[in-house]
Formats: structure tokens, sequence, C-alpha cells
């Protein structure tokens, strides 16, 4: 039996070459879970070690990992999360995106820490694993169904005690905004869907009869009490979330001139109090959920009963969803933005691409770039909700102009000035590294700018998050206008995200907790013996040095690590930050050099040595 | 790094940045919390014990004085009267919301020495020994000092005037209440003018600025009527051990007492033989008397 | 330490055990009009009825609201002497985006306002460390001019800023401690460390200098709060300061009470918060509309009693699938499994918990059988049972929701 079996981890990693059965298991040793502990790292540390550089993300040669962590099912506090890992469709870059669904719990209980799965299926399957035995099935009933009828249809097929992983239909056709989804949670961003769509499986479902396990269960105990009790008393976890949902920040980041409006071309948005948190759970929302084995409940459901757009039940929408659905695209209307919510979840795509590209088209429309006639008939103006609703449920369906669409704002802006030689389409695609960016302006908040410019998965506000610091006000605040001190708050929330990503805990564990809880609760869990918090961010910097050595190989050099015109060139028009632009490059140098990488952005050797990665 | 000078009566210098310097605020009500630690809010009446006499007459009996302190203070005086020295070595009965209240005597005098005492008074001295702001500094909740009438030279008089009159603006500048035990003196006061001579010392100490005042039997509850009245602030009993004046009234204690608080007054301040064991019933009785119950 | 500082000191920390229980209500200097700081005298009237030792108020309102001082038996008047900016986050107007802090009365005023103690700030971990030098200064001016005039000086130190990281924060609060300390400090105010064990290296840099924690924002969970105060006295923290957890209650003083008990009175946690209800029998209630489908209960229910998370073994159950609702079924200790059971393997405790023996079962199954709601399972050889985990039942104690309850 394995040595790290029964505490927290269950030891094993299944390599799968589909379309072959024949299952591969691979002992997790104790050596690797101590340099990458689980999640995101074991998985940077699996696809680093096995994919062949400048691989096509979606053929047969990528592959697609789905990592669990120690912490994954057990009583800490959030940690029912698991990630997917890969190369992105949609970016070329390194990819983890992860997910509050059970799928990793049953994973994990069926006998395994990761699922790594290279070639293809033959035609559109489902994989079960269960107790150790794998299978692959034919999926075609399943085709063209929704994710959340994908769900219910599987469990009702198979059995009770399931966890399902499923895409939708974009995932099906390999739309590279596709994401996965486990009991209606999305692993949304970068494409994952795509890439499972592309391995022909339509879903992967996993049970077993083994328990997750810890070293010591005293101490697991009384950590896991202590992480659920600081939880339970932070003003944010405790109260902010549950009442409002992640949209509890929507009017403090309009305050501060930082919601990005009509495709970034302002931060303030005029009809923000009717998008916020507290408009919701007056009209539209009538219950929280929650992610299993979590306290807070920042999930809501929201029901639409009137106006034109009904909705049964539709998930939160988060703030991202509502931010980039509503505000983005000048839309203030919240039972279309239900609507497309509903729209983007069901047909499996990521919200906050659609809403870049939904606004990025009614930008292009009305600077007359494009025509009705490019957009079936539809003119797609700032605003207005028909509009915003129409473009998603092409772009969700693929269909009409939504075919072009689904490929996101980088594709279809290269391709339009490629196609009309006019390099304008260019100066208003808002992405970085070809992922769409999220509801925060980061000229407003100069730290943000510097986060998304060096995100390992392009343009991404959770690695680097230091909005908390710049617009919230969280311990003690941090100047947003300026650019002094930025490298190492963004390097320090990158490190320490790295470090969560890897435990099987979510982002909104960590406003009320420290590393301190994070280590107490993995040395509990995994006897790993990491002792010092200082230890556990060492794990977050060597994954995020992993991760850029993946990138680096790929071909990305400092060069790509930039923003938008938009955000360099063009003042911000109203508002706190009214003109300012993001001053990315001392900060993006300083950001280098306190990582200890060379200037062209690339780990040194020493520092790759220090890491214990060279 | 710059710590900033050492305060030797300069103004402090709490600034962070060469930004305005912060200026003192005008007002406080540190009298009112303080004197409220040694009036009872209920009844607003205190019993109060003189044991600052040490200094001026030398021990009295040879009880020892922690027992005798934690006694009193266990039968419920709302303050003790102490000079600094004892205040130093004793402090440990002031500690804590359920222990009396300590108030600094400030000042001296050999008025209380009389013809028995090793050293009798030839010529009444008075000098001011403690600061206000010291006995602040040491935790006083008020301070005590004497105020005489009768000095056979006017120009005493004068004297104790003027420092009771800076001893009072020191205490309204510092927020610390003053209690003046006011007393009558020496071979111009007799019989016939003793409570003439009362009022006029309670007077002037209430006019200089005091927040309470003791004083002396003034010989019949009309008389003390007339002083309470006149005071305007809160006037205890003030019980002399000895014969100051000639014609300075006897009556016991108790019976003082009881004609004091009928006549308004608002406690007592109980002589330094109430240090003694023996003593300790009636000074209950007498905490019983002004308190009620 | 000086007479008059002692002597002050000792009017906060009860000689009796060295204790204190303190009530924060500066918060309208630093926050803005918040709820219960709105109308201060009103709320402080309702806090005094529980018996707080001292009371922290910035200088203006201590001057107006002198008279609640009044008498010995009054709590004792703590004022502060600077103001920041540090704890404007989101919840409040104006997010700090940098900050900063100054004095804004000397010990002279305090005295003056007559206070038993002064209150200042000490930040560490400021970007700027020319800031945090000045800081020091300005305490260390304090400390000075405190023991000049014997006034006690509190120093909350607290770090605060963009160096303070999720890696280095509670051996911070330590080294903070220390500063303070050594700058002068005659107590000190400072925040949980989360648990007792980084909590006592904290007090172990105080070395003796009494240390009060402070609890920051309202917690939801009366049993929460009385525990961090428990914890931090058993490892040697003095007391607590609390602010926004009693001012903003609907019953300050009830919450005082309780933490009188815990802080004063060396009763436990568990003693007050359920009092005489342990002594009774007890059944578990449910209120399923607040179910959020989280299964936190499920997994610790088998957790804690075989050590493993296994949610078919959990003696309740969770079902409903996303988007809910949740349906919550839990024993409702009926017995029809004590009455159905032909060898007497269960049995029933005096306050209703149910416990099995397993030598005198034979895995008939007839209390599986007879269970209405179907908890009573079979798992591994095992029968497992809702024993209310002795007078504490865990999913109760771990659920966020208020889902679950004891009646």
């Amino acid at each position: 039996m394995n040595g790290l079996r029964g505490r927290g981890y269950a030891g094993r990693i299944l390599h799968l070459h589909l379309p072959k059965v024949e299952k591969r298991c691979e002992e997790l040793r104790e050596e690797e879970a101590g340099l990458f502990l689980g999640g995101k790292g074991l998985g940077a540390h699996i696809l680093y070690h096995n994919l062949k550089p400048g691989t096509d993300a979606l053929s047969e040669d990528n592959i697609l990992i789905f990592a669990t962590s120690p912490l994954t099912g057990t009583i800490a506090p959030t940690a029912n999360r698991f990630c997917i890992v890969t190369k992105s469709p949609l970016t070329g870059t390194f990819l983890d995106s992860h997910c509050g669904g059970s799928f990793g719990v049953g994973l994990k209980e069926a006998g395994f820490d990761a699922l790594v799965i290279g070639g293809a299926a033959e035609a559109l399957s489902i994989l079960v694993i269960e107790d150790g035995e794998v299978d692959l099935r034919d999926a075609k009933w399943l085709r063209g169904m929704t994710t959340f009828e994908t769900e219910k249809e599987v469990k009702r097929a198979l059995g009770d005690g399931f966890q399902v992983a499923c895409i939708g239909p974009a995932g099906e056709r390999r739309a590279p905004i596709a994401g996965v989804f486990s009991e209606m949670r999305a692993a949304g961003r970068g494409g994952a869907g795509a890439v499972m769509g592309s391995k022909g499986l339509k879903a992967i479902v996993a049970r077993g009869s083994e328990s997750v396990g810890v070293y010591d269960r005293e101490a697991f105990r009384r950590a896991a009490w202590i992480a659920h009790r600081m939880i339970r008393m932070h003003e944010v976890t405790a109260r902010h979330l549950p009442q409002y949902g992640s949209d509890n920040i929507l009017e403090t980041i309009n305050e501060t001139g930082a919601l990005p409006t009509r495709n970034f071309q302002t931060g303030i948005f005029e009809s923000a109090s009717e998008i916020a948190g507290k408009e919701w759970r007056k009209e539209l929302w009538v219950r929280d959920t929650a992610c299993g084995r979590c306290p807070i409940s920042c999930s809501k459901v929201a029901v639409v009963k009137d106006g034109p757009y009904k909705v049964e039940f539709t998930d939160g929408p988060d703030y991202e969803s509502i931010w980039s659905l509503g505000a983005l695209c000048g839309v203030r209307e919240k039972g279309a933005i239900a609507r497309a919510n509903e729209l983007c979840d069901l047909y499996g795509v990521d919200t906050i691409s659609v809403g870049n590209i939904v606004a990025y088209a009614m930008e292009c429309f009305e600077r007359g770039l494009l025509r009705k006639e490019d957009f079936d008939g539809l003119e797609p103006r700032f605003g207005s909700q028909e509009a915003m609703v129409a473009l998603v449920d092409r772009i969700s369906k693929g269909a009409g102009v939504g075919g072009l669409l689904q490929n996101g704002v980088k594709r279809i802006s290269e391709k339009l000035s490629a196609e009309r030689g006019d390099d304008t389409y260019l100066t208003f695609a808002l992405h970085v590294k070809g992922l769409e960016l999220p509801g925060y302006d980061p000229r407003a908040a100069q730290g943000m700018g510097l986060g998304y410019a060096t995100s390992d998965r392009g343009g991404c506000h959770l690695r680097g998050y230091t909005a908390g610091q710049e617009l919230l006000g969280y311990s003690g605040g941090a100047n947003p206008h300026s650019t002094e001190g930025k490298a190492k708050l963004v390097i320090d929330r990158q490190n320490e995200k790295a470090v969560l990503d890897s435990s099987g805990m979510c982002f909104y564990a960590f406003l009320a907790l420290t590393l301190k809880e994070v280590r107490m609760l993995v040395d509990a869990a995994t006897g790993l013996g990491y002792g010092s918090s200082r230890n556990l961010e060492r794990v977050g910097e060597r994954i995020y040095n992993l991760t850029r050595l993946f990138n680096s190989r790929e071909g990305f050099t400092s060069k790509d690590d930039v923003l938008p015109e938009r955000l360099l060139r063009e003042p911000m028009r109203t508002g706190p930050a009214r003109g300012l632009v993001v001053n990315l490059e001392p900060m993006l140098k300083e950001y280098y050099r306190l990582r200890g990488w060379d200037e062209g952005g690339v780990p040194t050797q020493e520092k790759l040595r220090e890491l214990g990665l060279a | 790094m710059n710590v900033g000078p050492r305060m030797n009566g300069e103004k402090l210098d709490i600034t962070c940045d060469s930004g305005p310097q912060l200026s003192e605020r005008p007002m406080g009500t540190g009298k009112d919390l303080r004197i409220s630690e040694f009036i009872d809010q209920d009844d607003e009446r205190s019993v109060i014990l003189q044991a600052s006499q040490g200094i001026m007459l030398g021990p009295s009996g040879d009880e020892r004085l922690d027992e005798a302190l934690e006694r009193i203070a266990g039968a419920g005086v709302d303050g003790i009267i102490m000079n600094r020295g004892l205040a130093n070595r004793y402090s440990r009965i002031f500690r804590g919301r359920n222990s009396p209240a300590m108030i600094m005597s400030l000042d001296w005098t050999n008025a209380f020495r009389g013809s028995d005492h090793l050293l009798p008074m030839m010529r009444l001295e008075h000098l001011v020994l403690t600061t206000v702001e010291d006995a602040l500094t040491l935790g006083a909740s008020g301070v005590s000092a004497y105020f005489f009438v009768g000095y056979e030279k006017d120009e005493y008089e004068a004297r104790n005037f003027e420092s009771l009159a800076a001893i009072c603006r020191e205490c309204d500048d510092l927020e610390v209440p003053l209690l003046v035990q006011a007393i009558p003196v020496g071979e111009r006061v007799v019989k016939e003018n003793y409570a003439e001579c009362l009022a006029l010392a309670s007077r002037m100490a209430v006019e200089a600025g005091s927040d309470l005042v003791a004083v002396p039997y003034a010989g019949t509850e009309g008389e003390m009527k007339r002083i309470v009245t006149a005071a305007k602030v809160p006037t205890l009993l003030l019980d002399l051990e000895l014969r100051l004046a000639e014609g300075q009234p006897d009556l016991g204690l108790v019976q003082a007492a009881g004609q004091a608080l009928d006549a308004g007054s608002s406690g007592i301040v109980l002589g330094r033989r109430y240090l003694e064991a023996e003593n300790v019933v009636e000074a209950e009785r007498l905490i019983r008397l002004v308190h009620g119950g | 330490m000086d007479l008059g500082q002692e002597m002050r000191l000792n009017r906060i920390f009860d000689p009796k055990d060295g204790r204190a229980v303190v009530v924060a209500a500066d918060h309208g200097m630093m926050l803005g009009p918040i709820s219960g700081v709105q109308e201060l005298g009103k709320t402080l009237e309702k806090v005094i009825e529980g018996k707080p030792d001292a009371i922290l108020l910035s200088p203006g309102q201590a001057e107006d609201l002198c008279h609640l001082f009044m008498g010995r038996r009054a709590p004792s008047l703590l004022v502060r002497m600077d103001w920041t900016n540090a704890f404007r986050d989101r919840t409040y107007t104006l997010p700090v985006r940098e900050m900063s802090f100054g004095p804004i009365a000397t010990p002279r005023d305090a005295l003056r306002l007559g206070a038993h103690a002064a209150v200042t700030y000490l930040f560490i971990g400021q970007e700027d460390e020319g800031q945090e030098a000045k800081h020091l200064a300005l305490v260390s001016r304090y400390t000075a001019e405190c023991a000049r005039v014997g006034l006690p000086l509190i120093v909350e130190p607290i770090p605060f800023g963009p160096r303070v990281t999720k890696a280095n924060n509670s051996e911070l609060v330590a080294a903070a401690v220390r500063i303070a300390v050594e700058a002068g400090a005659n107590a000190l105010k400072v925040p949980y460390t989360g648990d007792p064990e980084s909590f006592r290296e904290v007090v172990k840099a105080a070395e003796g200098i009494p240390i009060l924690v402070l609890g920051g924002y309202r917690a939801l969970s009366r049993r929460d709060l009385l525990e961090v105060i428990a914890e931090t006295i058993e490892v040697g923290g003095s007391g607590v300061v609390f602010g926004r957890n009693i001012v903003q209650a609907s019953d300050p003083a009830g919450v005082l009470w309780d933490i009188r008990a815990v802080v004063h009175d060396g009763r436990s946690v568990r003693e007050v918060v359920a009092g005489d209800a342990l002594a009774k029998p007890m059944r578990l209630g449910v209120h399923p509309e607040r179910c959020s489908g989280c299964l936190i209960c499920t997994s610790v229910c088998s957790f804690y009693h075989e050590g493993v998370h296994d949610r078919n073994a959990s003696r309740l159950r969770v079902e409903g699938e996303w988007p809910g609702p949740f349906r919550l079924t839990t024993c409702t200790q009926c017995e029809r499994c004590v009455a159905a059971c032909p060898k007497g393997a269960l049995s029933r405790s005096s306050l209703g918990y149910i416990s099995w023996e397993s030598e005198r079962c034979d895995l008939c199954g007839n209390c599986v059988a007879a269970c209405p709601l179907r908890v009573v399972v079979i798992v591994d050889s095992k029968v497992k049972i809702c024993d209310l985990c002795q007078g504490a039942p865990e999913c109760v104690e771990w659920c966020s929701r208020n889902a679950l309850g004891v009646i």
C-alpha cells in the first residue's frame, strides 16, 4: 500500500491514453507532494514533464489533467475544489481552471489524486471511474445536452453517489471559451471545456468507497475548527458574502472608478446601483447555496418571474458575470443579465469571455466598424438588453455570427484586422495573451494592471489580486493610483494564490484566513511537515516559477507581459482615476527583479536551483 | 530616532511631522469624575479618614499602620487623606474600584501641636510640601489643604490665602478636586466669635475655589446650617481631636455629626484616632449614620 | 511603573485576578456614526448594566459622557490619544487608500478628563519605513509623558499594511507586541492570532505586560466569541477589549455578563452558552430552509465518529441537488430503534444520548428498518446511530447557517 494514502491524499495518479482504457497508476510520491502539494502545483508538474512544447491545444496530443488537493473532501472549510490543468486553446499558455463542484471528491474517493488524460476517444464518450476501475462508454445519448441536463441524466442513469464533470454543447463543438462544469459550478476560464471536447469526453464521472482520511485526526479537527471559526468571525465571509454574494463589492468598485463600463471606455457605470448585490437580493434571489464543505455560501439561486426574460433558476450570477453581462455591455436590466448567465451556464461557456465578446461587438457596431448585416440583422448597441441577450444566445450556441464570436476577443480582433487591413480593431480588444479581462479597470488600480500582465494564464484577476488593498481598503489599503510597491504586492498575492490553488480551498476562505491556518490544515492532514507559513509560501513561489517556465517554453516572452492599448494609452475619462493610464513598465521591471527573473522575464538558473526546479 | 525633549515643565511636543503643535484642550471633566470617586453617587455624601497628621505630629500608638488602614478601608470609608510618603508606602489599600479613594494632603502645619506635644507650637507655621501636579501623578483622586483664620499676624492669613488661591488655580487647571479644611485657630478666636470666624474661613475657602470644605462643629445646629448654606459646595464635618482655639465648642463627634447632617452637611472627616482598633466600631456607626442602612 | 500608573491600572485590571473586561466605543472617530455608536450615550447606558471594568472613548465623547463614569463602581475611563484611517475598509465611506495616523490629544488632556489610562495605536508593516519610525517615536513620547504624569499607557500594536502578508501575519503580532513593550507600554491591546498556540508566543513576547485581546468584527455566534476569549485567558491573556461585538449587540449587557463569567469567574464556555440546557434531555431541531447544501454537517458527523470523511456513515442526511431546496433529516430521538433491538445493543442515557454496544449486536438490521427517517445505517459492520455527540452535537456546532440546532 501507498505511503500517502489516508493522509489527505489517495496516493495514486491515474494516467489514461484514450481511446485505450488501460489504466496506468502511478504512485504519488511524498517528495512530489512536498514540492507541489496538489491541485495547480501537481498539475503543473505533471503537465510540464509530459507535454511537448508547441502542441496544438485541441489536438489529441494535448494533456488534460484533473487534479485534487490533499484537503479536497475533508472538513477543512471550502475544501471541495479540484482543478483542470492543460494547455489553453484560447491563449496557448498554461491553464489551471478551478471548480467548486464535487467531482474532485468523487475522484479521490474512487482512489485517485489526479486524472491525466492523453489522446482522444473515437466518438463522444463518458468516462466512468469507480473504485479504481475505469470504463469508457458511448455518450451519443448525451450529445447536445446542456450541462444541467447532462449531470442530471448521467446521475439518473448510473445511480447514486457519482460525481460528475461535464461539458455543454459549446465544449462539444470545441469553442475555445468553453468550460467544464460540476454541480453547475464552472471551471470557466481558458477553454478547458474545449480540450475535454476535443478528447471526445462529454462527461467524466467518479465514485468510490475510499473515505478521505488524515494523518493526525485531533490536530486536523482543531485546525479545521479554528479555520471555520475565523471564517465565521470575519465581516466579509460571515456577512457580506452570504448576504450579497460576490456582487457585494460592485458599488464600491464603481465608486473607486474601477468598474469597466462599455468595453472599458470608462470606469463608472451610471446604473451600477441597479445591479448591486442588494438589488438582486431584494428582487431575484430565492436561496443561498454553497459549494461542498463551504460555510460561506456566496452562491445564490436567481429566479426571474416577470419581464421579457424569464428564468426558472440560474446560479448567482456572481460579480464577474453580473459585471461582464451588465456594466461592461452598458446593460442594467437584471432579468436580461440572469438570462444571459443562464445561457452561458447551460451551454457551457465562460461568462467573462462572453461579456467581453459582446462588448467588443457593441463597440465595433457603434463605431461603424461592423454593420448589422455582420450581426445577423441585430443592432448591438451598448445598453441594449435585447442585443446583449441575442448575442449571448448566438455565442453560447455557436449559431450565426456566434460561430465567429465564440473564438474570443483576440482571435476575432486579429481576424477582422487582417481581413480589413485595419489595426483599429486591435486597439479596443481587451485581453491579455488572449484571455479576456475581468471586472477591475487597472487604470484605477495600478497593481491589477501588473497582475493581469503577469498572470500565468493570461488576463486573470485572481492571480495577483491587489484590488482588495487598492480598492476595498483591506489590510490598511494601498494607494491605487501609485505604482510604488505594487510589484511586491502582486508577487505576494500570486504566491499565496498558488498555494491556495494547490490546497483545495477557495479564494473567499482566504479573505478570513492566513497561510498559518492553511499550513496547520495541510500539516495535520498530510504529515508532510511544512512547519511554517514561509515554507508553504515557498511552494507557491515554486509553482509560479514552474508555470512561467512552461509559458517560456511555449514561446511567451516579456513582450507578451503587456496590456491592451486602451489601458496603456487612453486616459480614464471620469471618476477618481480620471486622466490616468496604467504605468506598466516600472512595475514590470521591478516585478522581474523581485521575482529573481532576468530582464526578459525568464527565471534565472539560480532562482530555479533555489526552488528545486533546476 | 528623534524622541524629543524630556519634559520638565516644557510643553510636550506631540507632533508626527512638522505639523502644528497640539495645544491643550481648554476644558475637562476630570474634577467631576474624581470627586465622584469619594462622594457616593446615590446619597451624595462622604466619610473620609484623616491619616496625614503623622507628618505633623509624629506616630500615634504602636499599631501597625498597614493593618489599621486595611481595617478602616474595610469599614467602608470613601476616602483617606494621606501625605505622599505614606501613600507611596501603603498604596495597596487603594487598589481596585472598591477601595477608598486616595486624597493627597498638600501642606504641613504645626497648628496641631498642642501644649502637651513634644514640641508644642510657638508660632503658627504653614507651608505647602506637595504640588497638585505631584498628587495627580501619584494617582490621587483629590487633594486636601488647610486654611486657618485667627492668626496673630494678619499677614500670615494673607499668605495662607494666597497659597490656597494658587492651589485652587492649579486644581482647576489639572481638574483635581480640592478639599479645604477651614479652621479657626489661636487666641483671637473666642467662644463668642467662633461661629463667625468659622463662617469666614469657610466662605473664603469656597470663594478661592475649593470644591469641598470641611469645618469643625460650629456650636449649634443653627450655626452649622448657616455655614452649610453659605458654602454652596459640599460641606463636611471636621473631627478636630485637639483644642485649637479658645472658643472651640466641645461636643462628642457622634452628636455633632447628627446635628451637622440635619443641618445639610454632606458627611464627616474622621480624625486619626479612628485608625485604632478600639475605635473601628464607632467608625462603622458613623459611616452608617452618614450613608444610612 | 510608578505609583500613579499602578493605582490607575488597578482600577482597570481587577486586583483579584489581574484581568479586565473593557468595552471600546471610540469607533465614531475612526469609522463614522456606525450603528451602536450613533447615540452613544444611550448605548453605553445599556453597556454599563453589564458592568464592564472600563470603557474606551475618544476625548470629545469622554467629555460629553463623563456622567456615566461617576462613582467608584462605575467603569473606569480610557481615552484614545490618536486617530487613524486604517480601519476604513469598504464597509465604510471612503475606504482607505493610503494609511495615515496622528495624535489628537496628549496624556495631560486625558488626565484632565479624569481618564485612568490613555490608548494609542502602533502600526507595524507599512510600506514607508519612515512612517513606522515616526510612529514609534510618537509612541515613545507618549510613554515618557504618561510616565511623568502617572497615567498608564495602553498600546495597540497592529500589523497593518502592504508588508504584512498572509505568511508573516501572526509572527508580526508577536514582534509588534515586543516593540510596544520595549517602547514602554503599560498594557497592550492585541488582535487574536486565531489559535492559542500562536497567541501563546504573543503573550511570551509581552513578558508580563498584561494583554487584552481585541475583538474586531461582530461575531455571529456567542459561542465563538467566548471561545476565543477563553483560549486567550488560558495561554496567559489578561482579558478583552471588545467594541462592535458589544456596542452593536441587541443585548450588550447580556454579552458582557457572559464575557465576565468567562474572564472573571472562570466559568467554561460550554457552561455559559448552554447554561442549564446541558442538564436536560435534548433533541436536534432543523430549519431546512436555511440549509445551503454544503454538507459540512454530514462530513463532521463521520469525521467525529469515524475519523474519516465518509458521507455514507453520517447519522444525518442532506438530500437534494442544485438548485435546491435541500432536505435535512436528523434523528429525532424517537427511540424506535432502541425498542426494536432484540439484543438490547441499543440503550438510551438519561439525557437522551443513544449508544450502541457492538458485543451485543448481531447486525440483524431491525433498528435500520424501525427508523422512520432512515437515519440509522449499518456501514462496515457497524451500526451508525445518532448519539448527540454526548451533549455537544457536532453538526450543530459546525453549521454556519443556523440550520441545525438543539431543542
